[in-house]
């Protein structure tokens, strides 16, 4: 009877590891989509939050709605995570970032991916704004305008003083860092993290070139008022863009490794089941060539 | 002639990086020649070609709709 539960119990792990191997291989090719396409936004990112940075400084009066701090408001939190489960911490890394929220009463949040809509709907006492899920791999610059519309009309509003964002930053496919940046009001201290952050690995932006350009003095095209209304959206957009396509990243990178984790452990259990199978096994043909032997001396005796 | 560290670059790829001699680009309000030293500038784009000097003197082009230029101080991006 032991050595059946035993056997159903491989067959029952041998296919555990199939499925967690179909799954390795599927995130093993999404991820290396998603890691490509972070890597490759990254100078473009890059750029794009050098040239807030910039603009921040300024402080010209059109970009009032953007930078504008108030001694007072609610907090606008806008989570990212993944959708599904089963991609190791990446999610709850995220989250419990997000713990320090949880009892905020002033503390209203914009989840993008189901399980950020999970814990804010169950944990966080504000009210979801917006919720956003099953954004597709291969989402564009199109796809986040309208998150970005409303995070900048969210703060634009006046309601809110700050909003945080928390996302992953992906560092490689084994390290995935999670981040806790202040997107609203823009402030040049956090954007230059944000660009210190991002500096692509390949070295394109080897160097400090922060100090270089500090305090430029911009001419504006046709004028100031119109290239910020026209360009500061853009660049919202594009800091969401970055924020998601590196989660992407993170999320692949995490599930892979997890399902190759699970893969290796199948194994492993495999192994350990076959051999107490075998011993089991060897255990019950032992004791059926004792009982024999033992009968035929019973009977030579007679 | 001088060169300047010049990046274009889309959402998903860096079209340009490295030195040019100069760079054409269709700004708002009509074309814009961009040499080194130019004063900090932040303009939008429209649509049209964007053309590059290369300091060996090839002329690279560049399809534009719509983006943005920034000129600071030694730095030009231009992002489509």
């Amino acid at each position: 009877m032991a050595l059946k539960n035993i056997k159903n119990k491989i067959v029952a792990t041998k296919k555990t590891g199939q499925v967690t191997k179909a799954m390795e291989a599927v995130s093993a090719v999404k991820m290396r989509k998603s890691q490509e396409r972070a890597l490759a936004s990254r100078s473009y990112a890059h750029a794009a939050a050098r040239m807030l940075e910039h603009l921040s400084v300024t402080g010209d009066r059109a970009l009032l709605p953007y930078i504008e701090s108030r001694p007072e408001g609610r907090i606008l939190l806008v989570l990212v995570t993944s959708d599904k489960g089963l991609a190791g911490s990446v999610n709850s890394a995220v989250l419990k970032q997000a713990e320090q929220y949880i009892g905020m009463d002033a503390c209203d949040s914009i989840c993008i991916g189901r399980k950020a809509v999970e814990f804010a709907r169950r944990q966080l006492k504000g009210k979801v704004i917006a919720e956003y899920v099953g954004v597709a791999d291969d989402f564009t610059l199109a796809d986040v305008e309208d998150i970005a519309t409303k995070i900048s009309d969210a703060f634009a509003s006046g309601v809110y003083k700050e909003v945080h964002v928390n996302y992953q930053t992906f560092v490689s496919t084994f390290e995935q860092r999670p981040t806790s940046q202040q997107l609203l009001p823009l402030k040049p201290s956090v954007l230059r993290d944000i660009v210190a952050g991002i500096r692509p690995k390949e070295g394109m932006f080897a160097g400090d070139e922060s100090e270089l350009m500090r305090g430029s003095d911009y001419t504006y095209e046709p004028d100031a008022e119109t290239v910020l209304k026209s360009l500061m959206p853009q660049l919202i957009n594009i800091m969401i863009f970055h924020m998601l396509i590196e989660s992407k990243a993170c999320e692949h990178s995490a599930r892979m490794i997890a399902m190759k984790n699970a893969t290796d452990k199948t194994k492993e259990m495999i192994k350990s089941l076959t051999l107490k199978f075998n011993k089991e096994r060897q255990a019950v043909i032992t004791a059926e060539v004792s009982e024999i032997s033992g009968g035929m001396e019973a009977m030579k005796e007679v | 002639m001088k060169t300047f560290p010049l990046t274009i670059a889309k959402v998903d790829e860096a079209l340009f990086r490295g030195d040019a001699a100069s760079m054409i680009v269709p700004g708002v309000e009509g074309e814009m020649t961009i040499l080194a030293e130019h004063t900090p500038l932040i303009s939008p784009l429209k649509k049209g070609a964007i053309t590059v000097r290369t300091p060996e003197g090839t002329e690279l082009f560049f399809e534009a709709n719509g983006g943005m230029l920034e000129v600071s101080r030694g730095l030009v991006t231009v992002l489509l």
